[in-house]
């Protein structure tokens, strides 16, 4: 379907080539995945698939792009919308109209579809995607699965054969991520097209996979089953790192697979051993009966939370749960409340610029909106004045978190993971006792991840505490030690990790999943159970 | 003759562009009166709930404004004159270089009848305007233009979808920069720099995003530029117009020649746009008749007035009324 050439491409005022005398064929009618790195090119390869690249950004190109015969450099994205569609990595930036009737149509009118074609395939697509409840609904009220579903139809409408997605489930929770996947996979068992996704979270798209294209490096891309594929490489979810490790021989790629051959090997294992958290010191923070209303809506109902210094709170629910909202507020964000929220005894309203540092440091969800110095060097710079420490101390946690950062660089240019280390290191500045993360994994890779993952143990002290709002099940599993589940705006659950994580089938990690009833979260427990470590 | 559906947009465009006509042909401070009258109705009773509703109240702000501040200037500002001298306001000297300036002074009957008249055809010609946007869906007015001014509209559009957003980023930026201890009220580099680039990037995905799903798309033949040249020939036509009927030339041959040449430039660029509409607001018999009742308006606006034709009048200004519902619609 799709079929690369002997494809090369450089982007225009930078050194590194992307790729490399690329050849291979996405074959038609099939699931594929692209994986690999952050930055190693995934969203640059689906965008030469469609002729954005180069058409779009400029750049050296050399080789060929076929789609279905048609050779991508002699046609324009726009003159191939009827054969190949992209989505993009956030649907809401790209929507041109407001409302969701309005939006599906905006590429049929562009291709001049007579009306009762338009009309016919409008309903089609509405009953397709499940979105027909939705149809007069305004495109800035959608939540995030929501709007992929409406961003998924607005280019099915055009009839393509293949449909290009850059990490579809990112920014979902994991049962919207679930409903985006599974719509997909319809798509290619009942319509006969050619799915392409780029994603990072592997244990989400793995069990519908029927093809991958691993990316390791501008000259090695490979494609193939997935069985072939994750026989050994590096990336790879947490439930073929079990397999490897319990020395399985086969490559599991479902749940199911992996009970059937893995939940015997485990029997003998010594159940982890954990320790107990609990401590009864003083509280960092106090929550009580907190309720805070947006307008009509009641975004928090009577939430209370208290949280001690070691403890690392996971705070998990849908989109639009309230998990920002509780995290905001601990900020002093909002300025209307009932109920009270006590930072260190004080009310955060009242603590005002580096009295409010010094209690806590907050990564909001977009980290990058704490930057704003054109290079690295002047950000540590600022920083180390923002914070009233001595010059060097930002750079010094930097160093530990990320030793290998270019400091000339714009923090722009820095890969997603590396900037939430720096936006990390200036907050970390003031060591401050509580550090509250809004999703820090939204767009990390595994490697980048194992580095937060990292440079949180880190930081967090006996006598500091964290807590973090996250739809990454792998990640809480990783370092929580207690989670608290919201929804519809109450706590509906709170207690250590490893008791409400395997209770709950949305927020199992793939490991318990495998090993229930064993009670392990993560490929390392086993590891540490069968007396290795990682 | 009751319709449930919304009129077409460019039928409330056509009335209102007709009460204007009448507005200015009527030199009857009463005909004024009645027209003003006809459109706050038909306007108050069957806007929708929609923010664009708010138009006529804003009208009728700034026309007062415009009003009360031509009848102040003109009772301030003295011109001397003949008639009934209604009061004298005391006269201020003002220095040599002010020379042809009076102000304070008698004030004549006249003169306050004439401005007043002038200011209400102005404030007639406002509240007209204002009541067609209150009711047509601006929207629904983009949606409906011919297909070559299409991609004007989209940009326009796009523009009034991105100013919310602006306001949302500036409050996340300035959230994040108390995050940072930062407390100063406003710092422009820490604001405006995230925000900018921030702002570059969303008009990097939506062009993006447009281009792939066929924004733009030609179709196969070539395309000549003939049209656009027309067009900007009928504009610069138009202008050229406005300069001859400000400075008092004769001005009916130029915007003769300007509509001539903006109608067939948008005959021929519709006949070369491939594009299709989508559920397209038919264009009815009610709508026939709101353009037949604003021409009736326009013809009889100019003749002597009594009490049969004011209510004649009035009457044919509030057809719209008759022609709608007063269901509310959503859309």
């Amino acid at each position: 379907m799709i079929r690369f050439d002997n494809v090369t491409l450089i982007y225009p005022y930078v050194q590194r080539t992307i790729f490399e005398a690329l050849s291979f064929e996405v074959p038609e009618g099939e699931f594929v995945l692209v994986m690999g790195d952050t930055g190693a090119g995934k969203s640059t390869l689906l965008k030469l698939m469609n002729g954005l690249v180069p058409h779009h950004t400029g750049g050296i190109f050399s080789g060929s792009i076929t789609v279905d015969g048609r050779d991508t450099a002699l046609h324009k994205p726009r003159e191939l919308v009827d054969l190949i569609a992209i989505v993009g990595q956030n649907p809401a930036l790209g929507f041109v109209t407001d409302t969701v009737e309005e939006e599906l149509v905006f590429g049929m009118e562009s291709l001049g579809i007579s009306p009762e074609v338009m009309r016919k395939r409008v309903e089609d697509m509405l009953d397709l995607l499940a979105l027909a409840p939705l149809r007069a609904r305004k495109l800035a009220s959608l939540s995030g699965g929501e709007a992929q579903r409406v961003a998924i139809a607005s280019v099915l409408t055009m009839n393509p054969k293949v449909l290009l997605l850059d990490e579809p489930t990112s920014a979902l929770d994991p049962i919207a991520a679930e409903e985006v996947l599974a719509t997909l996979s319809r798509l290619v068992h009942d319509l006969g097209i050619t799915v392409v996704i780029a994603e990072h979270k592997l244990e989400r798209v793995l069990q519908f996979v029927d093809r991958v294209i691993y990316v390791r490096n501008e000259k090695e891309v490979s494609i193939g089953l997935p069985q072939e594929i994750f026989k050994e490489s590096e990336l790879a979810p947490p439930i073929i790192h079990l397999s490897r490790a319990l020395a399985s021989a086969t490559v599991p790629l479902t749940v199911r697979e992996a009970r059937r051959e893995l939940s015997d090997l485990a029997n003998n294992l010594i159940p982890p051993i954990r320790k107990d958290s609990i401590s009864d010191a003083k509280p960092l923070l106090e929550i009580d009966e907190l309720t805070i209303k947006y307008g009509t809506t009641l975004a928090l109902k009577g939430a209370s939370l208290q949280v001690r210094p070691g403890e690392i709170v996971a705070v998990m629910g849908r989109n639009g749960a309230g998990k920002s909202t509780l995290l905001t507020s601990i900020v002093g964000a909002h300025n209307s409340y009932e109920g009270s929220v006590l930072l260190a005894g004080s009310d955060p309203r009242q603590l005002k610029g580096k009295s409010l540092i010094a209690s806590v440091g907050f990564v909001p969800q977009e980290a990058s909106d704490l930057l704003y110095a054109q290079s690295v060097e002047e950000e540590l710079r600022n920083s180390d004045l923002d914070n009233q420490v001595t010059g060097g101390t930002t750079a010094e946690i930097l160093n530990q978190l990320l030793p290998t950062v270019d400091r000339s660089v714009h923090p722009r240019d820095l890969s997603e993971g590396e900037r939430l280390c720096l936006v990390l290191a200036i907050v970390l500045a003031n060591q401050p006792p509580l550090l509250v993360l809004d999703e820090p994994t939204r767009g990390l890779d595994y490697q980048a991840k194992q580095r937060l993952i990292a440079a949180i143990r880190k930081v967090i002290s006996p006598a500091s505490a964290l807590i973090l709002a996250s739809h990454d099940v792998e990640l809480v599993a990783e370092i929580a030690t207690r989670v608290v589940v919201l929804a519809d705006g109450e706590i509906v659950a709170d207690g250590a990790a490893s008791e409400i994580l395997t209770s709950s089938p949305a927020f199992a990690p793939q490991v318990s999943k495998v090993l229930a009833p064993g009670t392990w979260l993560t490929v390392n427990e086993v590891l540490a159970s069968l007396g290795r470590t990682q | 003759m009751f319709s449930q559906r919304s009129l077409h947009p460019f039928a409330w465009w056509c009335w209102g562009i007709c009460l204007a006509i009448a507005t200015s042909r009527t030199g009857n401070f009463w005909s004024i009166t009645i027209i003003i009258t006809a459109a706050m109705t038909v306007t108050f009773l069957r806007k929708s709930t929609d923010p664009w509703a708010q138009a006529l109240t804003i009208g009728i702000k700034v026309a007062s404004v415009a009003l009360f501040l031509r009848m102040a200037i003109a009772i301030i500002f003295s011109v001397p004159g003949q008639g009934k001298v209604l009061f004298t306001l005391p006269r201020i000297r003002l220095p040599e270089w002010l020379a042809g300036i009076i102000l304070g002074g008698e004030v004549t009957q006249a003169r306050l009848q004439f401005v007043l008249f002038e200011s209400l055809t102005i404030f007639a010609l406002v509240i007209s305007i204002a009541a067609a946007s209150s009711l047509a869906n601006p929207k629904q007015t983009l949606r409906a233009l011919p297909g070559i001014l299409h991609e004007a509209g989209v940009a326009l559009v796009i523009a009034t979808t991105l100013i919310p957003h602006f306001a949302t980023s500036i409050k996340r930026i300035k959230n994040a920069r108390a995050l940072r201890g930062d407390t100063s009220r406003f710092a422009f580099k820490k604001t405006l720099v995230p925000l900018f680039e921030e702002t570059l990037e969303r008009a990097l995905i939506l062009a993006e995003s447009m281009e792939s799903r066929g924004y733009g798309y030609k179709g196969k033949s070539k395309l000549s530029n003939l049209p656009t040249w027309l067009l900007f020939a009928g504009l610069l036509a138009l202008l050229f117009s406005v300069i001859q009927l400000v400075t008092g030339s004769n001005y009916r041959l130029s915007l003769l020649s300007a509509a001539l040449l903006l109608g067939l430039g948008l005959v021929i660029g519709n006949s070369q746009n491939s594009r299709s509409r989508y559920r397209p607001i038919p264009w009815r018999k009610n709508e026939s008749l709101i353009l037949i009742s604003g021409v009736l308006l326009i013809s009889i606006s100019g003749a002597r007035l009594n009490l049969l034709l004011a209510s004649i009048l009035f009457i044919v200004a509030i057809t719209p009324l008759f022609l709608t519902s007063s269901e509310k619609s959503a859309t």
